[in-house]
């Protein structure tokens, strides 16, 4: 013996042969259908969880939000809810009359990013608004009509020179679309702008006239950073009446723009008249002495004689109306952070926050100028109104109560647990179909 | 149905007339596979096995379908048994009688050292005199991979059986 293959072949030869199982055949194809039947069952059992967690993030997605009965009438819903970053949109589909815009980040499966929230006047639904060329500029980038039938916004795209973005952060505004609500068509208004233009006022003066203002950017992002973020605005406020192909017309005022009534009259900060009558061109006075140096917190009344507002330098403050007898004594003491609206003559929204509690939910009631009554008209959580993010007509209407919005899951989360139960599921049927003896 | 009844008889008796015939020599290569007279027998049926559900389309000629689920499962599924010694209160393996079981005992101690990878080169090599090229078919893995794990293992195997009793020739 020197070989090794001998070596082996004695090695190999000392091994006893016992007697072969008769019953091997019979073992092995119950070995195998032992194998199919398990696999099966993982395999229906993965599909089941797949199914499951898909169906339920649909669900979620879609919770039970019944359509409007035809000729609902539009209202504000009795509370608010926070929305979830993962709302689907509305692809450009109308929704109906809105109750409130809400400006938050809008995720998808691979980036996130700015997006405004439509809240339905008729089903309470949510969806982010798909607005085409939306420069989703943030803070008061969307104007809600007061009936809540049109939402206008800023309108992004292609300036004859460099553009302005603040080093890529924002996008080029180069004029205003409204987006109808009703019919999901888009008027679209563009300037011919060299660097962008800046974003001053965008708010609805009433249903059909929208109040806007705009700069030009002097330089653009190729500009040294020391001249960057001048603009210059030589024209001052423009009113577009809906329709009008002209697009906003100057009116020849340059005072700074507080809020609109929705019935036409601008309420301004910072100036003798603070009040304009877009109709009559008149300017009146409701003698605010104690004026609030915080903007979007006063209410001008339907008439244009009132104003509502927290009194004082900072917020929150003590609720007063200002007309042209005078100023009120305090209507309610405490914790008021801003007038929304008048929901009559008489009647004026507005919102307290309970500062103790965190988050700090905002709550929207009125009070009667004549009795002193105070009710509870809107919870409104953390959404903030202020003018041009709340349908202020539906004020006047009483608030329904309406489905909670869907509250869609993370797609990357939900991804993540099909994919883990598949692995998961997989592992097992590997570990056990090694492991199964015949 | 009938016919399929009839194939199946069929496959089940070519089957057996296959594992009468043939068992023996698989139980071997399993014994120098595993290193065990259990661990042979249990590779040799898992082989047998698994092949069942082929046997209508290999029964022609099983041989090397059977013997390439034997050499893989012997790499596979026995990879993470490590075959070291260990203390034992029993004698190991008995040897036959009519050669040194001295030198079986190193030698089988020796092929218990390499990996299961080199030592399923080794066996199909030198036991079942396959060329490189049918060692790497069979065992699904590349011609140099076959090539380095062969290489490694007689170098592995010259060092062990040196300690005992020298490996003469190496053949092919």
């Amino acid at each position: 013996m020197s070989t090794l293959h001998e070596r082996l072949g004695d090695l190999a030869g000392s091994a006893p042969v016992p007697p072969p199982d008769p019953d091997l055949w019979d073992r092995a194809r119950r070995y195998h259908r032992r194998r199919r039947v398990g696999t099966a069952a993982v395999a229906a059992a993965c599909v089941l969880a797949v199914v499951a967690l898909v169906g339920l993030d649909s669900w979620q997605r879609n919770p039970s939000v019944e359509p409007a009965a035809p000729g609902t009438d539009p209202a504000l819903p009795a509370r608010f809810w926070e929305p979830s970053p993962w709302l689907p949109g509305n692809d450009g589909e109308p929704t109906g009359p809105l109750a409130a815009l809400m400006e938050t980040q809008r995720n998808s499966f691979l980036s996130s990013g700015d997006g405004v929230v439509g809240v339905s006047a008729t089903t309470g639904e949510y969806r982010f608004l798909d607005l085409p060329d939306d420069a989703h500029e943030v803070g008061a980038g969307h104007a809600l009509s007061p009936d809540g039938t049109k939402v206008a916004y800023w309108l992004t795209g292609e300036t004859s020179g460099t553009p302005q973005t603040s080093g890529g952060q924002s996008l080029p505004v180069v004029g205003i679309g409204v987006w109808d609500a009703e019919t999901g068509e888009v008027t679209r208004h563009e300037r011919e702008t060299e660097h962008g233009l800046a974003p001053y006022d965008l708010l609805w003066a009433d249903p059909t006239r929208l109040v806007v203002r705009w700069g030009q950017w002097r330089v653009g992002d190729d500009a040294p950073a020391r001249d960057q973020g001048g603009s210059f605005d030589r024209v001052g406020l423009r009113v577009w009446q809906f329709g009008d192909p002209r697009g906003p017309v100057a009116i020849g005022v340059d005072d700074d723009l507080d809020s609109t009534n929705g019935r036409g009259r601008l309420l301004f900060s910072g100036s003798d008249r603070p009040v304009l009558d877009l109709v009559t061109g008149e300017r009146t006075d409701p003698q605010i002495k104690s004026r609030p140096v915080l903007l979007h917190i006063s209410a001008l009344s339907a008439d244009g004689t009132a104003v509502a507002y927290p009194r004082g330098n900072r917020n929150p403050g003590r609720l007063v109306v200002a007309t042209e007898s005078g100023i009120s004594d305090p209507l309610v003491d405490e914790k008021v952070w801003a007038a929304v609206g008048w929901t009559d003559d008489d009647t004026v929204a507005f919102v307290t926050r309970d500062t103790d509690l965190d988050p700090i939910p905002a709550i929207i009631e009125t009070i009667s100028l004549s009795t002193g009554d105070r009710a509870e008209l809107i919870v409104a959580g953390t959404f903030q109104p202020r003018p041009g993010n709340l349908a202020t007509d539906l004020l006047a209407v009483e608030p329904r109560e309406l489905a909670e919005p869907a509250s869609p899951w993370n797609p990357r989360v939900v991804a993540g647990l099909v994919g883990s139960v598949v692995l998961v599921a997989l592992m097992w049927l590997w570990g056990w179909r090694r492991s199964a003896r015949p | 149905m009938p016919d399929r009844d009839v194939s199946t008889q069929q496959a089940r008796e070519s089957f057996e007339e296959y594992v009468a015939a043939r068992r023996g020599a698989l139980l071997r290569t399993g014994y120098l596979l595993t290193g065990q007279h259990a661990d042979a027998e249990d590779l040799v049926q898992l082989a047998l096995v698994k092949a069942v559900p082929h046997w209508r389309r290999i029964c022609d000629d099983p041989e090397p379908y059977v013997r390439k689920i034997l050499a893989r499962e012997a790499t596979n599924r026995w990879r993470r048994r490590r075959w070291r010694e260990v203390s034992s209160d029993v004698l190991p393996e008995t040897m036959s009688e009519g050669t040194d079981p001295t030198d079986r005992e190193v030698l089988r101690q020796a092929l218990m050292r390499l990996s299961p990878r080199q030592r399923a080169v080794v066996v199909l090599r030198y036991f079942d005199d396959l060329t490189e090229q049918q060692t790497a078919e069979v065992l699904g893995i590349g011609l140099g991979t076959v090539k380095s794990h062969g290489r490694d293992a007689m170098a592995r195997l010259r060092e062990l059986i040196s300690l005992g009793e020298p490996l003469d020739t190496v053949a092919p």
